[in-house]
C-alpha cells in the first residue's frame, strides 16, 4: 500500500499533464499539471470528457484519434490544440495509451499531454531572428561581392600573382557567405510557414540543363563527367519550377562536391506508368561515383544541420541544411526522395514528382 | 570615348545604400551613360519627373517612400512614367504575387541584387536602352 500511495503522489506531482479515463473518455482522475495547463479543477473534471478543453481540431482528427485508442486499441501519439478555461488556446504533444483488461477490451484511457505552447514560441521568435538577420547579410555580401569583381576588373592585370590569390580567396569566401545566408534564409522562410508555391509549366530536362550549367565552374574544377538521358518523351509537369530548381542544384552540388577528382554523375529521367494506388509521376534519378554515405548516416542525412564526418573532411564549410530544404521543398510539392549509397562507390539520389501538385485555391 | 552629354542616355540611380550607389554610379557612367541619383523614392520620383531619364535603377528596401511605392507614383500619375524602362532591384525574395504585380506594370523588370555581378547589371542596361 505504501508502494501505491508514493506512486500515486508521484503521478500527482508529474510535470507533465495526466488523466485518466473511462472507456467513453469521461475522468476519473487528473493530476496537478492537467489542472494548471487545462485552469479546470480536477472536481470540474471529473465525470466530463476532455473536450471541455478540447474541441479545437477539425471532426476528422477526432474521429481519426478514437478509432485508433478505441477501435483499433492502439497508442496514440500527435500534436493537438486545445484551449484552457479561461479562453486561451495551448498546442500540446498528446500520448494516449488505452489499458486494456484480461478479456482485451478498453478498460480505461492514460492520457499524457505536455504543452509544448512556449517551446515553439521561442522555437519561432529564434527563426524570425535567423531570417532578419540572414536578410540583413545580404546587403554588406553584396556590396563586398559587387566592390571585390569591380576591383578585379579595373586592376586585375597590374596585379601580382600572389596579390591576384588573395583577392580570389576572399571573393570565394565571400560567395560562400552568400550561399550560407541564401539557405539560412530558406530554412527559416519555410519554417515560418512561408512556401510561396507558384505553380507553373515547367520542362525538367531544360530545368536539369540549366542547372548543370549553373555548376559548371565547379564541373570543371572537380574533373566530372557528367550524362542525362531520358528514356521516351518526357511530358512537362505543374510544380514550382524555382523551388525544384533549388533542389535539383542542391543535389548536382552534392553529387560534384562529394565526389572523386574526374568521377562521375549519370542522371536518367524517365515516366513511370500508372499503377493501382499512384498516377503517372515523373522520376529523375542522379548517380554519383562519389565518395558515398554510411548506412548509419544514410537515415540522417536529411536531418537538419547534419553533416556526415566523410562530408565535413571534404568541405569542412558546408551548413548542413542542404538536404534538410530540399527534402522538405520535395514533399511540400508533392514528391519524394530518397537515397541509396555504397560508402567509396557513390550515391544515388531518386527525386520522383508528379505530374500536376496543386497547394490549397490553386 | 568622350560623348557629349546630349547624346548620352541617362539613367537614374536611386539607392540608399551609399557605397552600392558610388559604385553602380561610376561604372554606369564609365559605360558611357549620364547618371542622375537619389537616396529614397520621394527624391527618386521628383527627379524622375523632372530629369525623365531613359532607364530607372530602383532599390526596394529605402526609407521614406520605398522601391514599389515610387514605382505605383510614377505610373499613376505621370503619362511620361508610365512607359519608362525600370529595372527593380532587390535582395528581398519577392513571391508570386509582388512579382506578378510588377511583372504587369510593364516595362519593369526584377533582379536578385546578391546574383547579380556589376558587369551584368550593365548588361541589363545595354539590353534595354542602348548605348
Amino acid at each position: 500500500m505504501q508502494d501505491f500511495t508514493q506512486f500515486k503522489k508521484a503521478v500527482d506531482y508529474a510535470s507533465d499533464h495526466i488523466i485518466i479515463t473511462d472507456q467513453d473518455g469521461f475522468v476519473l482522475y487528473a493530476n496537478k499539471a492537467a489542472e494548471e495547463t487545462t485552469g479546470f479543477k480536477m472536481k470540474e473534471m471529473l465525470g466530463k470528457t476532455p473536450s471541455i478543453w478540447g474541441k479545437q481540431m477539425d471532426l476528422k482528427f477526432y474521429k481519426d484519434f478514437w478509432n485508433v485508442i478505441k477501435f483499433q486499441k492502439k497508442e496514440y501519439k500527435g500534436r493537438i490544440t486545445n484551449k484552457r478555461k479561461n479562453g486561451e488556446i495551448y498546442i500540446a504533444d498528446i500520448y494516449v495509451t488505452p489499458v486494456l483488461n484480461n478479456k482485451g477490451d478498453v478498460d480505461f484511457f492514460i492520457g499524457i499531454e505536455r504543452d509544448i505552447t512556449n517551446e515553439l514560441a521561442i522555437d519561432r521568435a529564434k527563426m524570425e531572428f535567423i531570417n532578419m538577420t540572414s536578410h540583413q547579410l545580404k546587403t554588406p555580401i553584396t556590396i563586398t561581392k559587387w566592390y571585390l569583381e569591380s576591383f578585379m576588373q579595373d586592376h586585375g592585370n597590374s596585379l601580382t600573382p600572389e596579390q591576384r590569390q588573395l583577392i580570389k580567396v576572399a571573393y570565394h569566401a565571400n560567395l560562400r557567405l552568400k550561399h550560407l545566408v541564401h539557405n539560412l534564409l530558406s530554412v527559416s522562410k519555410i519554417e515560418l510557414g512561408d512556401f510561396p508555391y507558384y505553380r507553373q509549366k515547367t520542362d525538367l530536362i531544360k530545368l536539369i540543363k540549366s542547372n548543370i550549367i549553373d555548376l559548371e565552374d565547379l564541373i570543371k574544377k572537380m574533373d566530372i563527367k557528367l550524362k542525362l538521358k531520358s528514356t521516351s518523351k518526357i511530358p512537362s509537369i505543374f510544380t514550382d519550377s524555382n523551388f525544384l530548381s533549388i533542389v535539383i542544384q542542391n543535389i548536382l552540388t552534392n553529387a560534384i562536391k562529394y565526389n572523386k577528382k574526374g568521377g562521375t554523375i549519370q542522371i536518367s529521367v524517365t515516366k513511370l506508368p500508372k499503377t493501382k494506388t499512384k498516377p503517372v509521376r515523373i522520376k529523375m534519378q542522379f548517380k554519383d561515383s562519389g565518395i558515398g554515405i554510411s548506412k548509419a548516416d544514410q537515415e540522417k542525412v536529411f536531418d537538419k544541420y547534419f553533416r556526415s564526418k566523410k562530408a565535413i573532411d571534404k568541405d569542412p564549410d558546408g551548413s548542413g541544411l542542404g538536404l534538410y530544404l530540399t527534402e522538405f521543398i520535395v514533399k511540400k510539392m508533392g514528391g519524394e526522395i530518397s537515397l541509396s549509397s555504397i560508402i567509396n562507390n557513390g550515391t544515388t539520389i531518386n527525386l520522383i514528382m508528379p505530374l500536376d501538385y496543386k497547394i490549397n485555391h490553386q | 570615348m568622350i560623348l557629349s552629354t546630349h547624346m548620352a542616355k541617362i539613367v537614374l540611380v536611386v539607392e540608399d545604400e551609399k557605397s552600392m550607389l558610388a559604385l553602380q554610379e561610376s561604372k554606369i557612367r564609365a559605360a558611357g551613360y549620364e547618371v542622375i541619383t537619389a537616396m529614397d523614392g520621394n527624391v527618386g520620383y521628383q527627379k524622375a519627373i523632372e530629369e525623365k531619364p531613359d532607364l530607372i535603377l530602383l532599390d526596394v528596401a529605402m526609407p521614406e517612400l520605398n522601391g514599389f511605392g515610387m514605382l505605383k507614383k510614377l505610373r499613376e500619375f505621370s503619362s511620361w512614367g508610365k512607359q519608362v524602362p525600370v529595372i527593380i532591384f532587390t535582395n528581398v525574395e519577392l513571391t508570386g504575387d509582388f512579382l506578378r504585380e510588377i511583372t504587369t506594370s510593364k516595362p519593369a523588370y526584377c533582379f536578385m541584387k546578391i546574383n547579380l555581378s556589376i558587369d551584368e547589371v550593365i548588361e541589363k542596361i545595354h539590353e534595354l536602352i542602348g548605348q
